[in-house]
């Protein structure tokens, strides 16, 4: 009995989706390139603080750990990471990204520094400097730290403000907050200075700003475009087409990529094209997606007519800044200090409406709901994530007890396909169908839009 | 017009036929290694029984963890929309359905005989048949009777551990202190009570609550729960078959849908049979 090979990644409905992955091979293509040069080669997290794009002013080349895990998990390579960082004591507990991103460590310190050759993409080169962020995410702070120490690197952490809904809107919250970030990224900037003996091209820094701004401001435009029904783009495309915006957006070819993003979706909306040609429910998926899996939302819409209008709020660009906070500001580090903070608090106001907290990877989707019309949550909870796991079941109850829309609760990881149970996906999307149909009645029963 | 609901599930593989009237037959035996060929056996035995050849069968549904290796299914359909039809067709007034199965326990909340809701343990073994087939080889003792066992006791042993494995070495510990078997089971069965309540809660149970699969036929289990629910629960005469009696109805529902092109298929579904014959 012949039986249909299953494929693991998805194909992806937009064109440009299927060019994304030119991104990340170019950057770590450029980092081997300039490391063999011997030019400064750096490792950065999603710093979401610029500190990436400063950094490349000042003619570092970067990767990103993160976007590596889920490229080794998206080719099925992640797992003689993970395990090799867990024969060094690490716990199968801690964030999949972090644990490849140790194993890979280890082997490449144990290689003298040569980048082992079986290493996915090419691999990333040592770097001289490590480069971590406190938003979001506590786990990365210990992460960097080993690193550090296992390459024996120095790591600058650009410490974040976790600000709480109450707390945003008091009095002087905002203008302590972005005075405390101006200062952080003075000393930054000093700490690249000293470290690389030369000091700072504001020129070039504001031109990659403004580079920066211009290829967000597409990306939010994208967003915005993705509210039509039926959905001109669904999520595989997007978590491909987010790699030039999250890492490389001061880049000029993630500028024209996204202009080209921003037509394909364009032309889709306006000629009513959907992404999948049968949908029939739109759904969101929070937060972090199963990269060695994707495939199986390809399933989900050919089985069911499932869209994944829109997911990942962490992942995406924020609005672009308000024009009070951008005209007028002419130090660029206060710029990036008003959009990091803009990115994070956005969506406080949604928080204060609703009568809840955080707004981090929760409020949003309040919004999300009723703007993309959405019939349900698909919840990935992953065992190695806490910030992206107990939000997920306050986001569920929430869209529940406020909007009538259900959700399934998946299990897994995003690196590590040992604890992911692909029939089980199916089977509770399976039941969860008609569970989404039955709140479509009940919430048209209540009187709700959608 | 005959239909049938074939459920293989990770322990038991349960099969039904019925006709418009009702239920004919249905039988259930070991989930083996070999699905495929299993699902092959498992159905000509119900057809014997029935005294039906294979192509008097109109619609099969497959459901259940194997439900993929069943080659002459016309349909296949979640375990879970399956145990649901099951159980509200044998209790028109069910609200909440907790099925404790061998590899995983469901909560399924109905109304109007149409799922509202669900929830199904993750990837634990704790919480479902499982947890009780490693406690009785732990004990030496019979699965079948390890429920009955626990009823002896008035008072079970305080048993944290949830965790299959750490539960294991919590009962090889309790012996040692010279605790009975059936205090120790008492209190197993009073834990795993408690884990699979918590999480059915989540979907809110509310009655008639109705408990079915292995874990139905187990009186220990179904007393504990039953206190920690609060008010008396429902069990079918034979709890382990509502997800292949799902099968069947949506088989039925199928049937009558299905137009044209029968004959073709009938074809197809011999041809797949028929393979595992050539192989005997």
């Amino acid at each position: 009995m012949e039986e249909k090979k299953k494929k693991k990644s998805s194909a992806k409905t937009l064109q440009t989706a299927r060019e994304a992955g030119y991104f990340g091979k170019k950057m770590l293509a450029g980092t081997r390139q300039a490391y063999e040069e011997g030019k400064p080669v750096a490792w950065s997290m999603v710093d979401w603080w610029m500190g990436s794009t400063i950094t490349k002013a000042m003619g570092i080349e970067l990767c990103y750990p993160e976007n590596y895990g889920a490229f080794c998990a998206s080719v099925r390579k992640a797992e003689p990471n993970l395990d090799y960082a867990e024969s060094d004591g690490v716990p199968n507990t801690i964030c999949g990204y972090a644990r490849n991103c140790i194993g890979y460590t280890r082997k490449l310190k144990e290689n003298n520094f040569i980048i082992p050759e079986d290493s996915p993409s090419g691999g990333m080169p040592k770097p001289l400097f490590l480069l971590a962020c406190g938003a979001v995410c506590d786990a990365r702070y210990k992460w960097f730290q080993s690193l550090g120490r296992y390459m024996e690197v120095p790591v600058w952490t650009l410490e974040f403000p976790q600000t709480g809904v109450n707390e945003y809107f008091m009095g002087d919250n905002k203008k302590d907050n972005i005075k405390f970030m101006v200062q952080e990224l003075r000393e930054f900037i000093a700490f690249l200075e000293n470290l690389l003996g030369k000091k700072m091209d504001w020129d070039n820094l504001s031109g990659k700003l403004d580079t920066f701004f211009k290829t967000h401001e597409l990306a939010h435009k994208v967003d915005l475009l993705r509210k039509s029904v039926p959905s001109p783009a669904v999520c595989t495309d997007f978590w491909s087409i987010m790699i030039p915006h999250l890492y490389m957006p001061e880049d000029p070819e993630a500028l024209d990529f996204y202009q080209r993003v921003y037509d394909e979706v364009k032309y889709k909306v306006d000629n009513k094209i959907g992404a999948i040609p049968n949908e029939k429910y739109r759904m969101l998926f929070g937060e972090l997606p199963p990269w060695h899996t994707l495939g199986i939302f390809d399933e989900f819409a050919e089985k069911y007519g499932v869209a994944f209008a829109f997911e990942s709020w962490n992942y995406h660009v924020p609005s672009p800044l308000p024009d009070d906070e951008r005209y007028g500001i002419n130090d660029p580090l206060e710029l990036i200090a008003r959009y990091s903070y803009h990115k994070f608090n956005e969506h406080a106001q949604v928080a204060r409406e609703q009568c809840m907290e955080p707004t981090l990877f929760t409020a949003p989707y309040m919004k999300f709901v009723k703007d993309y019309k959405a019939d349900g949550l698909f919840c990935h909870p992953l065992i190695s994530c806490r910030p992206a796991t107990y939000t997920l079941m306050h986001v569920r109850n929430l869209l529940m007890e406020k909007f009538k829309v259900p959700s399934v609760v998946v299990e897994g990881d995003i690196v590590d396909l040992r604890v992911f149970n692909e029939e089980e996906a199916h089977s509770k999307m399976e039941a969860f169908i008609e569970t989404m149909d039955h709140y479509r009645e009940v919430r048209k029963k209540e009187g709700f839009e959608w | 017009m005959f239909f049938a609901g074939i459920d293989i599930g990770s322990t038991i593989t349960k099969v039904v036929i019925k006709n418009e009237e009702g239920i004919l037959v249905s039988t259930a035996q070991p989930t083996g290694a070999e699905h495929r060929r299993l699902a092959h056996e498992v159905i000509k035995g119900a057809l014997k029984k029935a005294g039906l050849t294979f192509d008097q069968i109109d619609f099969i549904v497959a459901t259940g963890y194997g439900r993929i290796n069943v080659p002459f299914a016309d349909a296949q359909v979640s375990e879970i929309t399956c145990h649901m039809r099951g159980v509200s067709w044998l209790f028109p007034g069910v609200s909440t359905v907790i099925d404790i199965g061998g590899q995983d326990c469901k909560g399924i909340k109905v109304a109007g005989g149409r799922m509202r809701n669900f929830i199904m343990n993750d990837k634990c073994a704790a919480g479902t048949g499982r947890f009780l087939e490693v406690i009785s080889d732990t004990l030496g003792l019979k699965l079948e009777d390890i429920g009955e066992i626990s009823l002896r006791s008035d008072n079970p042993a305080g048993v944290s551990k949830t965790c299959t494995i750490f539960a294991e070495q919590e009962v090889l510990l309790r012996l040692s202190e010279g605790v009975s078997v059936e205090d120790i089971l008492a209190g197993l069965h009073k834990a795993l009570a408690g884990r699979i309540h918590s999480m059915v809660s989540k979907i809110k149970i509310e009655k008639d609550v109705v408990i079915t699969g292995g874990g139905a036929k187990n009186a220990g289990l179904c007393k504990y729960l039953e206190e920690r629910i609060g008010f008396p629960v429902l069990i079918p005469s034979e709890p382990l078959i509502t997800g292949a009696l799902g099968a069947s109805i949506l088989a039925q529902e199928m049937a009558a849908k299905t137009s044209a092109d029968e004959q073709v298929k009938k074809e197809r579904k011999l041809e797949a049979v028929t393979f595992f014959d050539k192989e005997d």
